[in-house]
């Protein structure tokens, strides 16, 4: 049987039509993203971060370095501070979302940032469309919690995730 | 134009046409999260041209998302990731899939990534050879020489999966 051009476009438009974004479930308000953008030209970073994850755009403009760290909490009573060691099996919190690291899934694991860090993504369980992603440095810490529906981009256009 | 207004419009349009970018980049890839990640980043460099883009978006965005994807595909930190388990893809659960438009898009995924990528932009962005070939940045030829492969070889393999 031959495949015919009309065919072919119809099966595209099959395939590509039920599929979801994230952004169609939740996502940053534009407000959280606008509020990021305007701490990061105070801090005079280089990177660009956008958020897209429904509704929301932030940018960092030109500057000098990367976006300041943002804490990451775990479930544990003691506070913690700016950067917590992270391991498998820690809990995360984000408002009122969850993610038990490495009890969800990790998206995948990048080993050539420039800091030698990784880019852990997870999804919690039972959360199979919300993903977060973790900026983790050489040691293993959490240097940077990026959320959901994201790419960073450095100044001279290298995305570096 | 204010920073305001053209951040505000910026975000109207990634709302707009996120979805849409996604679906095509889905074509692409064949992995709806990949395919978000693409979106983004081709979204990330859009933004600061936003103010000395005239006319549609669509077209740049459309071109970084190939671009994106070739500089991925060519990238070998994209060898090196790790997945811990199978991805849930994010498809609509009611959506039952036509058996041979299935077959047929495993036939597609099958196919050489610069060949799949002409026929999504020919045949799922309805583009001209031309507009093609520019998205591309090859010639006119090279796309209907994809084109024509790319065809052959559904046509050769469908033969083979319906015998």
């Amino acid at each position: 049987m031959s495949v015919r051009e009309h065919e072919l476009r119809e099966a595209l438009r099959a395939v590509a039509e039920p599929v979801e974004t994230s952004a169609d479930l939740v996502g940053p308000s534009l407000a959280t993203a606008r509020r990021r953008r305007a701490r990061s030209v105070a801090a005079g970073v280089v990177a660009a971060l956008l958020v897209v994850g429904g509704a929301g755009v932030a940018a960092w403009p030109r500057g000098g370095e990367r976006p300041a760290e943002v804490p990451a909490t775990r479930t544990s009573s003691a506070p913690r501070p700016s950067t917590v060691a992270w391991a498998f099996g820690d809990t995360l919190h984000r408002g009122a979302l969850r993610t038990t690291v490495g009890d969800g899934r990790v998206v995948r694991t990048l080993d050539d940032l420039a800091n030698g860090g990784l880019l852990v993504g997870t999804t919690s369980p039972g959360e199979d469309t919300w993903r977060d992603y973790l900026l983790l440095d050489a040691g293993g810490t959490v240097t940077h919690r990026l959320g959901r529906g994201f790419a960073v981009a450095s100044a001279d256009g290298t995305t570096v995730a | 134009m204010g920073e305001d207004a053209e951040h505000g419009e910026f975000a109207a349009y990634v709302r707009a046409r996120q979805r849409r970018f996604v679906r095509f980049a889905f074509l692409l890839t064949g992995d709806v999260h990949e395919a978000e990640d693409l979106v983004q980043s081709a979204f990330a460099r859009v933004y600061r041209r936003w103010d000395s883009i005239h006319g549609s978006p669509d077209a740049y965005v459309r071109a970084a998302i190939v671009n994106e994807h070739r500089s991925w595909w060519r990238r070998t930190w994209r060898h090196r990731e790790v997945v811990s388990s199978p991805l849930v893809g994010a498809r609509d659960p009611e959506h039952v899939p036509d058996e041979r438009d299935d077959a047929l898009w495993r036939q597609v995924l099958a196919l050489p990534r610069q060949q799949r990528a002409v026929l999504v932009l020919r045949f799922y962005e309805d583009l001209s050879e031309a507009r093609t070939a520019e998205v591309l940045g090859c010639s006119v030829g090279t796309v209907k020489s994809h084109t024509s492969r790319a065809l052959a070889a559904l046509r050769g393999s469908m033969q083979e999966v319906e015998r």
